[in-house]
């Protein structure tokens, strides 16, 4: 286990927005974070890395407590892909070369531009390299963010609709990619994703939110017919084709 | 070509960048020290390095003409890097060091010292009408009321953990606070007292000596290296907080130390020499024009081109109707605010 959610709570101003969630994610785990729009997703990811300093509970990476730890040594446990941020005017290799800041004492070394060029490489951006990601496409600079949190090369990785303006082969092939990485590293992976046959098709585990809570967690048992009526109001048929579950609205 | 390689041409070429700066810088200065309403030229300085000794050229060189090229280096580089860090800091374009209401309250604080502690008085000679008679209670009056003020702000501005908006807002309102007392201060003074507090506030380097110039350069240098050591840092304030956040920064403290020693570095300069606007707004600007929004690169850069843009400014000051010389404020807005106009119509073509 590498991750493990203890109790968290989390107000903005008094507006409770996590009630008490908890749950555990193991070495190499993709988990998807399924609810509507406002249930608390986002904030859940910015507590877990203490981007905002929960109410109450407790989060532990291998044993260790998050809230104890310096900002820079979270950096190196956690890497983390906004649901938005700024463009600013600086190229794509600048741009994924931030990750290394965890690392970085004085200036970036070759190692760090090394490990930079193959995430672009994986990721099909080299050839952005020196283009400012001010003038890239939505996925393609949605690309260079999730570039980015990897080369933090982090245990866990928060991603928080990391695939919401990538076309249908880039959003297979990102995630795959994603995949493949978390399985040979050990990396833990929690995702927010609102598709969710795209959801079903990644993650091996799935964490269903309502209203500040958990409502239900665990494999592809939970997405049910019934379950998905409950989170989101909304009438769908859950069918096996070829083997493989899928969610089809009515 | 690999990607690797390609990026480190490009970190490389960057660097002529700032190669070019300082020679630029260097000519200028040169030039600066030629130039002037008194006819003390290089072939002095040579003369002197021969061992010839002209005692009138060699003071006005050594005595006033380098100490006010020194004191435009100085205090360019350091009102162009606060501008830097704050337009990083604030994540606004329109950002100065002036933003926190720093000028504003310097120029309270040398109003209290002429009108209410009388450092201020008139002379009946023609050119110098104005004299401040105590600089040193002036100096220290403005860098008290700025380090006040920038402590007020702080304080606002940390009861919303430091967002930008705080900050901007307690700076404006703080200065417009400050400028509603010295006008009121203003009001009840004598003539005499008034116009010796407005020159001060035009912008004048012609009031510093080599001490000045030092203590200035002491608090820039300081600051520059905090800069210059968290240049990663500010790097990833411009993706946003949470990233920033997410990279291993302590944002709240980062801003915290930036806002100080933005304002030790800009009150220090403008106690000596007044206010001198756009300096601190355009200089990082342009750079960002050429080498990006990378602090890396930026920072470095912004601080020379302050440096030569104020020279520039001042030597214009001193010779366009020599034997009179202008308060460099008066110039550097002149150039500054057609040319800030000219980048805001580029910035808007393109996008
Ligand atoms: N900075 C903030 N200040 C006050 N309230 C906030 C803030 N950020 C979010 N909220 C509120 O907290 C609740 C949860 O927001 P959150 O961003 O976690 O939702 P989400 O599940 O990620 O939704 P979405 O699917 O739309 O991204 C929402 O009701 C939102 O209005
Ligand atoms: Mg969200």
């Amino acid at each position: 286990m590498i991750l493990r959610v203890d109790s968290l709570c989390f107000s903005y101003n008094s507006k409770m927005v996590l009630d008490k969630v908890s749950f555990t994610i193991d070495r190499g785990e993709c988990v998807a974070v399924l609810g509507v729009n406002g249930a608390g997703k986002s904030t859940l990811l910015k507590c877990i890395n203490k981007i905002l300093m929960p109410d109450g509970g407790c989060v532990y990476i291998e044993d260790k407590v998050v809230s104890k730890m310096p900002q820079i040594e979270i950096a190196k446990d956690i890497g983390y892909v906004p649901q938005r941020t700024n463009v600013s005017r600086m190229t794509v290799f600048d741009a994924v070369l931030l990750g290394r800041k965890p690392y970085i004492r004085l200036d970036a070394t070759d190692k760090d531009i090394d490990i930079v060029k193959d995430i672009l490489k994986h990721l099909s951006l080299e050839k952005y390299s020196l283009k400012y990601i001010d003038e890239l496409s939505g996925g393609e600079f949605q690309k260079v963010l999730i570039a980015r949190a990897l080369a933090q090369q982090p245990k866990v990785l928060l991603l928080d609709e990391p695939t919401s303006s990538l076309d249908l082969k880039n959003q297979i092939e990102v995630l795959d990619f994603i995949k493949k990485i978390a399985r040979e590293r050990g990396i833990s992976v929690v995702v927010i994703i609102h598709d969710l046959n795209l959801a079903l098709r990644f993650a091996d585990k799935f964490i269903m939110m309502k209203d500040s809570k958990i409502y239900s967690a665990g494999g592809q048992e939970v997405i049910t017919e019934e379950a998905i009526r409950d989170v989101y109001s909304v009438d769908v048929k859950v069918e096996n084709i070829r083997n493989k579950k899928i969610v089809i609205p009515v | 070509m690999q990607a690797d390689i390609m990026y480190k041409r490009y970190v490389g070429r960057k660097k002529y960048v700032f190669i070019a700066l300082l020679l630029i810088l260097f000519i200028l200065s040169f030039v600066a020290l030629n130039l002037g309403a008194s006819r003390a030229t290089l072939i002095n300085l040579i003369g002197f390095f021969r061992g010839i000794d002209d005692q009138d050229a060699n003071l006005i060189l050594w005595r006033i003409r380098l100490p006010r090229i020194l004191a435009a280096i100085v205090a360019g580089a350091a009102l162009s890097i606060s501008g830097c860090i704050m337009q990083n800091n604030l994540k606004n374009p329109l950002a100065s060091p002036f933003t926190l209401g720093i000028s504003n309250a310097a120029a309270f604080g040398a109003n209290v010292a002429i009108i209410l502690l009388d450092a201020g008085s008139t002379q009946s000679s023609t050119k110098d009408a104005v004299i401040i008679n105590n600089p040193y209670i002036v100096n220290i009056c403005a860098f008290v009321f700025s380090i006040f003020a920038t402590f007020i702000v702080i304080k606002l501005a940390k009861l919303k953990f430091f967002s930008k908006e705080a900050i901007v807002l307690s700076g404006v309102a703080l200065g417009s606070l400050f400028t509603a007392a010295t006008t009121l201060i203003q009001y009840f003074a004598q003539d005499y007292q008034v116009a010796a507090a407005v020159f001060w506030t035009f912008g004048d380097l012609g009031r510093v000596s080599y001490k000045e110039v030092l203590i200035m350069a002491t608090a820039t240098l300081i600051s520059y290296v905090y800069f210059y050591l968290h240049r990663w840092d500010y790097n990833t304030l411009e993706a946003s907080d949470d990233v920033a956040k997410s990279l291993g920064v302590d944002v709240e403290k980062l801003r915290l130390r930036s806002l100080l020693l933005v304002s030790f570095a800009t009150a220090t300069a403008v106690s000596f020499i007044g206010v001198i606007g756009f300096i601190g707004l355009i200089a990082p600007h342009i750079m960002r024009r050429i080498v990006g929004s990378d602090l890396r690169f930026l920072i470095p850069t912004s601080t020379i081109l302050g440096s030569v843009l104020l020279l520039l400014s001042d030597t214009i000051a001193r010779t366009i109707i020599s034997p009179i010389v202008l308060p460099v404020g008066v110039i550097t807005s002149f150039l500054g605010a057609p040319l800030f106009l000219y980048l805001l119509i580029k910035e808007e073509d393109r996008g």
